[in-house]
C-alpha cells in the first residue's frame, strides 16, 4: 500500500494537534513562571513584560536552595544505589547458575507490582519504634525509594546480560576469570548504554517520588524534597498563580533538561514495561 | 574426659565442621574438584544477590507482609492493638466514605486507561493507513507528561480549571459562559475532571507505544488484507489490534496501575475534595494511617490495593499472551 498525499497530511496534522495538546499545560506553566505582573493570568499569553521575578520570590518562599539540595542528595543517592545492586543481581540471575534462581527472581519482580501504599504503612511506624536512628533521615528515603525501584533495575539489566553471546563469557571464564572479574572487564563496557538508560530513569523517579518522602520526611521539614515542599507551599497558597508557576518550573527544571538530553533513554526505558509509581 | 571420643560425643557440630574442613583441604590439594567449582559459583551466585535482597527485603516485603497483618488489627498506632479478624475488610463494603473511594477508582480507571488507550488506538489506526516517518519530534513531545512531577502537573490543572482560568475564559469566548464553574470545587464536576487530567497524562504514552508496535507489523498483512477486500474497520480488527497486543499489555498495566494508587495527582489537585467526591484509596491510606489514628483500617484499603493491582496485572498478562502461549500454559 502506497499512501497519498492526504493520508500523510491527515496523519501529521493529528500528530502535531495531539502533541500540541501534550505540551500545552507545561508551556502555560513556564510562560506564566516569567510573567512580571503580580496577579492571576488568566489565559496563555507571552509574558509582558519578561521577568524573573516570580522565580526569586518563588526560590525564597518555599525554600528551594535547602529543598533542591535534599532531592538531590536523595536521588543520586537512590540512583548509585539502585544501580550498583541492579547490576550485580541482573548479571547474576542472567549469566550465573545456583540453586533457587527462578524462585527469586520472581520474588524480586514482585516488586513491580507492589503499591507505595501496600509497604509505607509499617515502614513509618517500624522505622520510628526499631530504628529511630533511621527516621527523618536521607538514608531511609533512598533506602525505601531503592527497595521500590530495584525489581525495575534487576528486570532491565537482566534482560540486557541474557542477551550478551555465552561465547563472550565462556572464552573469560576458560581463563581462569572469577565471576565478578568477567563482569567488571568484560561485560561492563558493552553494558554501559543499558546502564545509562537505568541511571537516567532511577534519577527521574527519585526526584518525582511522592509518597515515600511525604510520610518519612514529615517530621524533619529541613530534609523534604523539592516536589513535595512544593505541593506543601501550594496547600497554603493557591492565589498566586505566577509564584505556584515559578515553583513548579524550578521543580520540573532539572528533569526537564536531563529530558532534553537523554529523551531516547527516557521512552526507550519506559516502554519496555516499566510500571511507574 | 578430654580425650578425642568424649569431645566428639559432646559436640558432633565441632566434629562435622572439622570433618568438613578437612574435606575442603583435600579438595584444594586436587587441585579443586568441578564439584567444588560449582559450589563456588553458586555461592557467587548468591553474593552477587545479597545487596539486593539486604535493601528488598527489609524495606518492601517485609512491609508489605507486615501491612497484611495490620490490616487484622485495630490500631490508633501508638496503643496496643487488638484483633479485628476482617472486620477492617468488611468496613470496605459498609463504610459508605471506604466504599465510594473505590467507586471513584474504578470511574479513575475509565479517564486513565480506556479513555487514552482508546483514544491513541483510533488515532494510530487513522494513521497506520500512511506509514509513519518522523514520528521522532511527535514522540518527544507526546512524551513531555511523563517526565514532568505530578506535583506540577497537578499545579498546571488546577490553574486550568480554576474559577478564573483559561478553560473558563476559553468557555466565555466562544459564548458557553453558562457551562463555566469551578471545576475542581464541583461536586459532579470535580472526579471527571481529576479524570481528564490522567487521560491528558497518559494518552501520549500510549500514542509513543503503539507506533513503536505499528511500525514492526509487517506492511506484506496490510496488503493480503486489502487484497481480501477488507474496509479499514475490517482491517483494524484483523492487522492492528492483534498486532499490537504487546503494546496493548504495557499500556494496560502502566494506565490501570495508575489509575488505582494515584495518589499524588489527586493530593495536590483536590486533596479528595470537595466533601469526599474525589477521594480515592490511596488517599485513604495516607489520611487513616497518619492523621485520623485508624491504622488497620489503612491497612486494610492498602492491601486490598495492592491485591487489586497484582490481580489486574495477571489478568492482562493472561489474556495478553497470543492464543497459542494460552494453550502452551493452561
Amino acid at each position: 500500500m502506497t499512501s497519498s498525499r492526504p493520508d500523510r497530511a491527515v496523519t501529521h496534522a493529528l500528530l502535531l494537534l495531539f502533541s500540541f495538546i501534550a505540551v500545552l499545560p507545561i508551556v502555560a506553566i513556564v510562560l506564566t513562571a516569567l510573567n512580571g505582573s503580580h496577579t492571576a493570568v488568566g489565559g496563555i499569553e507571552l509574558p509582558q513584560p519578561l521577568s524573573l521575578h516570580a522565580l526569586s520570590r518563588a526560590w525564597d518562599t518555599a525554600n528551594f536552595s535547602s529543598t533542591l539540595v535534599s532531592s538531590a542528595i536523595i536521588a543520586i543517592g537512590t540512583t548509585i544505589l539502585t544501580v550498583t545492586i541492579s547490576v550485580l543481581a541482573g548479571y547474576a540471575f542472567a549469566i550465573l547458575r545456583f540453586p533457587g534462581r527462578n524462585l527469586l527472581f520472581a520474588l524480586v519482580l514482585v516488586g513491580l507490582v507492589v503499591p507505595r501504599e501496600a509497604m509505607i504503612i509499617p515502614l513509618y511506624y517500624d522505622v520510628n519504634s526499631y530504628a529511630s536512628f533511621l527516621s527523618g533521615t536521607y538514608a531511609i528515603v533512598v533506602l525505601a525509594e531503592t527497595g521500590i525501584l530495584v525489581a525495575f533495575g534487576v528486570f532491565w539489566m537482566r534482560a540486557f546480560f541474557a542477551a550478551v553471546p555465552r561465547s563472550l563469557i565462556d572464552a573469560a571464564t576458560l581463563d581462569g576469570a572469577n565471576p565478578f572479574t568477567v563482569l567488571r572487564r568484560v561485560l561492563l563496557k558493552p553494558a554501559w548504554p543499558a546502564v545509562l538508560t537505568l541511571i537516567v530513569l532511577i534519577f527521574l523517579w527519585s526526584w518525582n517520588e511522592f509518597l515515600l518522602p511525604l510520610v518519612l520526611l514529615a517530621g524533619s521539614p529541613e530534609h523534604q524534597t523539592a516536589p513535595v515542599s512544593l505541593a506543601l507551599f501550594t496547600g497554603r497558597t493557591t492565589r498566586d498563580v505566577p509564584g505556584l508557576a515559578a515553583g513548579s518550573l524550578i521543580v520540573a527544571a532539572p528533569v526537564l533538561l536531563l529530558y532534553v538530553v537523554f529523551q531516547r533513554q527516557f521512552i526507550r526505558g519506559v516502554m519496555s514495561g516499566a510500571v511507574k509509581g | 574426659m578430654n580425650d578425642p571420643e568424649t569431645i566428639r560425643a559432646l559436640q558432633p557440630s565441632v566434629v562435622a565442621s572439622t570433618q568438613a574442613r578437612e574435606r575442603v583441604g583435600r579438595r584444594r590439594r586436587d587441585h579443586r574438584s568441578r564439584a567444588d567449582r560449582a559450589f563456588g559459583r553458586s555461592l557467587s551466585g548468591y553474593l552477587f544477590l545479597l545487596p539486593v535482597f539486604a535493601v528488598y527485603v527489609p524495606f518492601v516485603l517485609l512491609p508489605l507482609v507486615h501491612t497484611a497483618f495490620l490490616s487484622l488489627y485495630q490500631w490508633n498506632g501508638l496503643t496496643p492493638g487488638t484483633w479485628a479478624g476482617f472486620a477492617n475488610y468488611r468496613a470496605l463494603w459498609s463504610d459508605p466514605q471506604l466504599a465510594s473511594a473505590f467507586v471513584h477508582s474504578a470511574v479513575l480507571v475509565v479517564f486513565y486507561a480506556v479513555l487514552p488507550i482508546a483514544l491513541a488506538l483510533f488515532l494510530v489506526s487513522v494513521m497506520s493507513r500512511a506509514r509513519i516517518r518522523g514520528a521522532g519530534p511527535y514522540r518527544t513531545l507526546l512524551f513531555l507528561p511523563q517526565i514532568v512531577p505530578t506535583v506540577v502537573v497537578a499545579i498546571a490543572w488546577r490553574w486550568i480549571f480554576a474559577p478564573d482560568g483559561p478553560l473558563n475564559q476559553l468557555l466565555q469566548a466562544i459564548g458557553l459562559g453558562g457551562l463555566a464553574r469551578a471545576w475542581l470545587g464541583d461536586f459532579t464536576f470535580a472526579l471527571p475532571a481529576v479524570g481528564v487530567i490522567g487521560t491528558w497524562a497518559l494518552y501520549g504514552l500510549c500514542m509513543v507505544l503503539f507506533i513503536a508496535g505499528l511500525q514492526k507489523i509487517p506492511q506484506s498483512l496490510y496488503d493480503a488484507a486489502q487484497m481480501d477486500g477488507a474496509g479499514p474497520f475490517a482491517e483494524f480488527l484483523a492487522v492492528t489490534l492483534p498486532g499490537l497486543r504487546g503494546e496493548l499489555v504495557v499500556a494496560g498495566t502502566l494506565t490501570i496501575a495508575a489509575a488505582v494508587s494515584s495518589f499524588d495527582l489527586v493530593y495536590v489537585a483536590t486533596n479528595g475534595g470537595p466533601g469526599d467526591a474525589t477521594t480515592v484509596p490511596s488517599l485513604l491510606v495516607y489520611r487513616l494511617a497518619f492523621s485520623d489514628g485508624r491504622v488497620g483500617g489503612a491497612a486494610a484499603v492498602g492491601t486490598t490495593i495492592a491485591a487489586l493491582v497484582f490481580a489486574i496485572t495477571m489478568v492482562i498478562r493472561h489474556f495478553g499472551r497470543s492464543p497459542a502461549e494460552r494453550d502452551a500454559f493452561a
